[in-house]
């Protein structure tokens, strides 16, 4: 079956007659930019487009304390501020807690400091795994870390990654978040998402102008014989990331 | 001896001499230090912590309010331990401090440090809420709902914002009685409470929900407040809340929905019944496969959304929920196995269990489908449970399944209900003893196999002190269940309960206090006369001496129809018993008077009462020919036969055919003895002669009569039997259609 083809002036007329405001726009970069939490940017951001920060952006620079303090390893400190900002979290949101004290017990073990890891693990780990039958399985993964060598490769070494501390950082950025009444996740990457999959719906149905590369944003026309790419399959997944 | 790090921080809190910067330093390790930590908030209540912060928040020095923060919050992370926790820190008196730190001259941070910990303190039930009633204390805590106010600080909003928040969910937590909502209504909570619903803040407008629901909740007259109000751009509340049943955010999704569930059962936005069918329904029936609070909560609003609605039962059950339910409940219980942790899930175990006795409370499908999804071995092992909400949820869903003929003769039987049921008869707890005793009145129905058994165990023995305990539901339970116990019983088995029960207990219910109680016991008496003439003199004898009829004789003069026509069914049932107990009636002018007076009633079922009377009082009787003839001169020159005759125009059929009866008594009365003969002296004379005549026709009437009154049983005794499930706990309405026809069976005579 012929597919469509609509042609680049076409598009263009069409994308034209969308009304979209400027004001939404500038809502999602800020949406975007308190939420990842680039305090400096979004104060620069709102100073040139004029549009206004839902949030007090000191709440931004707070989160941003804490997720520094967990990428850097020092959970302690992460922990003391999260109190300060709210106490409430850490006691609401016994997941979250265990986490943040599972990774103490990782930097104890990765710094080598076995003895303060067995107490550490003894004294509020095994707790917190007696109230969780959850947490059991976690706490023995992570303290079987004890049994291999540090910097060879292991069924645990995951545990030891930037990407542990960077998973934790998200965890607690989420809950901060929603103690603040915010979305936890910005509402950029989701239209973006949604985009790619309009696109993938279309390209059963016809050729016309399209969005290849995300970072450039650039409308190209593909070749009239290299179409039909978009299979089946592909297309399902991407619904259920949208 | 060395102290611990957590000695020295406590003695700390104590010394005056301390600067307060340490003392702050120590509050703030504690804190670090029991925050998510159950087992160090335990050491530190241990240490005695508890009174040296009341010390601390206590002090009316405002100069340094970090301190006092700092101590506040400690309180409230103690407080987020567990129940014993909080009851540690309400017994030392925390309470009135905390309430007044809320004093809004203070330090905004204190005042949402107080809100959060108060919040968290009232998250027990088994906290007072009485202080905050008291004094100003609710006036500062609605006031503090105004983040709009001219009273605003500068980078304080957001503090301002969460703690509009917290004091939303303490009002919430603050609405146990009719009292404490009108209470927190009149101090103008509504209306600040609608600025936050409408906030576009999420966390806000849950808390606002969740406190709307709370003052809505079984209170319909500020349901209809709150359902007329309007938002800022005018709009009703309802139609705003349904658009947040779709939010992203589940806890939000599940606020919406449980304010729309209390407004929905006020009956106060009939509009949106529809939209609640199909929005709010599938939305909670999806919230089953989340987890965490909303799965937890979720069944218990459902239950409450659908109970007692047949459509919303169906609809539900159309929606695959039983078997999610099932699921939910098995799989605790394989999990409870593997990790023998008992009490982590109660909570999910008990709300699953309210709504599957909720789906299967009305429909024989929806219960056909609870047995086949294979969960009645579950909810029968939860009726011995630890947990008392456990228990009662469990005995919930077997009373619901016991609604059903057909479980009832097999299913519940197969599962062994009757072991735990018999246990639960001796529960402490009111509200296991109420669906425990209500399921017991269908457990001893006819059609049950159990009833034999749950006999022999000494069913009868229980009975005595359940009718003891105070507790009207209960009491009405079981005078209902020893009714149905009773129901169409060998005179063996009337005797032997009665033996147990006593009859003075029988006297005692008939006069009790609640009218529904004395109507079942009436009911009782109905089946207790039942059928024999022996039968009847047991219960001749057991009240004593003439007292059965001066109890019948006061009940009539009530002219409660409830009352009335139990009262009436027991004379019809006396009427077919030996000449003296026909003659008892006949003696007590009273009581004929109310007959008489009844027969103009304006309900058909009690005019139909009125003449089963007259026709079983003047049953032809070849034995007795001449004192039938003295009944029905009695009766005839009371002006019975005359309202008989006018009754002949009844528009009721069932009345009309009652009185072609009675009616045929009166003529063939009259075709023996004539017409004018009023006479006491005429009649002995021709008794003999009588007799065959009498003899003949009464095969003649009494044979046809017999076919009719079969059929007209079960409908009019179903029909009454719905009238008196209002009453007496909807639990029961099969119960009464089953055993339907307590008593009318009183002129099945041979």
């Amino acid at each position: 079956m012929a597919k469509k083809v609509i042609s680049k002036d076409e598009w263009n007329a069409r994308l034209a007659e969308v009304q979209v405001d400027r004001d939404d726009l500038n809502k999602l970069i800020m949406n975007y930019l308190i939420i990842e939490g680039y305090k400096d940017a979004a104060e620069k951001f709102s100073q040139e487009s004029g549009a206004k920060p839902p949030v007090n952006l000191e709440s931004i620079q707070n989160r941003m304390v804490v997720r520094t303090a967990i990428q850097r390893g020092h959970i302690e400190e992460a922990i003391e501020r999260v109190n300060d900002l709210n106490p409430e979290i850490l006691d609401t949101n016994p997941k979250l807690f265990f986490h943040l004290q599972q990774q103490r017990l990782i930097e104890y073990i990765r710094e080598g400091r076995v003895m303060e890891a067995l107490e550490f693990a003894q004294e509020e780990l095994a707790p917190r795994g007696e109230e969780n039958p959850e947490f059991l399985s976690e706490l023995e993964r992570t303290m079987s870390l004890l049994a291999f060598e540090l910097n060879s490769p292991s069924p645990v070494s995951d545990l030891l990654t930037p990407a542990q501390r960077q998973k934790l950082a998200s965890e607690l950025n989420s809950a901060l978040l929603l103690s603040q009444s915010q979305e936890k996740d910005p509402k950029l990457p989701a239209l973006l998402k949604m985009c790619w999959w309009a696109q993938q719906q279309l390209d059963e149905r016809c050729t016309y102008p399209k969005i290849k590369d995300f970072t450039k944003a650039e409308l190209v026309m593909e070749p009239m014989g290299a179409v039909g790419g978009g299979s089946q399959g592909s297309s399902s997944s991407a619904v259920a990331g949208a | 001896m060395t102290l611990t790090p957590h000695e020295v921080a406590v003695s700390q809190l104590a010394t005056d001499q301390t600067v307060p910067l340490d003392r702050i330093k120590s509050l703030r390790f504690i804190k670090n230090n029991i925050i998510g930590n159950k087992t160090k908030k335990d050491l530190y209540i241990q240490l005695g912590i508890v009174s040296r912060l009341q010390d601390i928040i206590s002090t009316k020095d405002d100069k340094d309010s970090q301190l006092k923060i700092q101590a506040v919050i400690v309180l409230g992370s103690f407080a987020f331990g567990n129940e014993s926790n909080i009851l540690a820190l309400t017994n030392s008196g925390v309470v009135e401090p905390l309430l007044n730190c809320l004093n809004p001259s203070g330090d905004p941070k204190l005042i949402e440090a107080a809100a959060r910990t108060l919040n968290a303190i009232y998250a027990s039930p088994k906290v007072s809420r009485q202080q905050l009633f008291m004094g100003n204390h609710l006036h500062v805590l609605v006031q503090l709902l105004d983040t709009f106010s001219s009273k605003h600080r500068p980078g304080q909003e957001t503090v301002q914002v969460h703690t509009a928040e917290l004091v939303a969910s303490i009002l919430a937590r603050c609405c146990e009685t009719l009292e404490q909502q009108m209470q927190i209504a009149d101090s103008g909570a509504i209306p600040l409470l609608m600025r936050l619903l409408a906030s576009g803040i999420s966390k806000s407008q849950e808390a606002a929900l969740g406190a709307l629901a709370a003052l809505v909740k079984d209170n319909p007259e500020l349901a209809q407040v709150i359902a007329q109000m309007r938002l800022e751009k005018g709009e009703r509340p309802a139609p705003f809340i349904l658009r947040l049943v779709r939010d992203k955010s589940p806890t939000m999704r599940l606020a919406a929905a449980t304010c729309l569930t209390y407004l929905n059962r006020a009956g106060v936005i009939p509009e949106h019944n529809n939209e609640i069918m199909l929005t709010v329904l599938p939305i909670l029936v999806k919230m089953l496969q989340l987890t965490g609070a909303v799965q937890e909560t979720a069944p218990q609003v459902l239950a409450h959304l659908i109970w007692e609605s047949e459509t919303m039962q169906k609809a539900v059950c159309d929606m695959e929920a039983i078997p999610k339910l099932a699921s939910i409940i098995s799989q605790m219980d394989e999990e409870d196995n593997v990790y023998g942790i008992v009490g982590q899930k109660d909570k999910l175990k008990e709300n699953s269990l309210l709504a599957l006795a909720a789906i299967s409370q009305l429909k024989e499908d929806c219960r056909k489908q609870v047995i086949e999804a294979k969960v009645l071995s579950h909810i029968v092992s939860a009726m011995s449970h630890p947990s008392v909400g456990v228990r009662a949820a469990a005995c919930q869903c077997t009373r619901s399944l016991s609604r059903s003929v057909k479980n009832l003769r097999t299913s519940l039987v197969d599962a062994g209900i009757e072991n735990p049921l018999f246990q639960l008869l001796s529960d402490e707890d009111l509200g296991v003893l109420r669906s425990a005793t209500a399921t017991l009145c269908n457990i001893v129905l006819d059609v049950s196999p159990m009833k034999k058994t749950i006999m022999e165990r000494g069913i009868v023995s229980k009975f005595v002190r359940m009718i003891s305990y105070g507790d009207n539901v209960v009491r009405l339970n079981t005078v209902w269940a020893i009714k149905n116990l009773v129901f169409e019983a060998e005179s063996e088995v009337k005797e032997n309960v009665m033996r147990q029960f006593g009859y003075n207990n029988l006297v005692l219910l008939l006069n009790d206090s609640e009218p529904a109680v004395q109507e079942q016991a009436l009911n009782l008496v109905r089946n207790l006369a039942h059928k024999r003439e022996h039968d009847i003199e047991q219960v001749f004898k057991g009240l004593g001496n003439g007292q059965l009829l001066s109890i019948i004789e006061e009940k009539l003069s009530w002219d409660d129809p409830r009352l009335l026509e139990h009262a009436l069914y027991v004379l019809v049932n006396i009427a077919t018993g030996s000449e003296y107990h026909k003659q008892s009636i006949l003696k007590r002018q009273g009581i004929l008077r109310s007959v008489l007076r009844s027969m103009n009633h304006e309900s058909a079922a009690i005019r139909v009462a009125t003449i089963w009377v007259i026709i079983n009082l003047t049953w032809p009787d070849d034995k007795v020919s001449h004192s039938v003839h003295e009944c029905v001169t009695l009766l005839r020159s009371m002006g019975v036969e005359d309202r008989l005759l006018a009754l002949n125009a009844d528009h009721d059929l069932d009345v009309r055919d009652r009185v072609k009866t009675a009616l045929q008594h009166f003529l063939m009365d009259q075709q023996q003895y004539g017409h004018n003969n009023n006479g006491n002296g005429v009649s002995p004379d021709q008794t003999g002669s009588g007799n065959g005549r009498y003899g003949h026709s009464s095969s003649r009437y009494q044979d046809p009569e017999h076919q009719q009154q079969q059929d007209n049983i079960p409908s009019s005794s179903s029909s009454s039997g719905d009238a008196f499930s209002g009453g007496a706990g909807s639990a029961m309405d099969t119960t009464h259609i089953v055993t339907g026809g307590h008593g009318v069976g009183g002129h099945d005579r041979r």
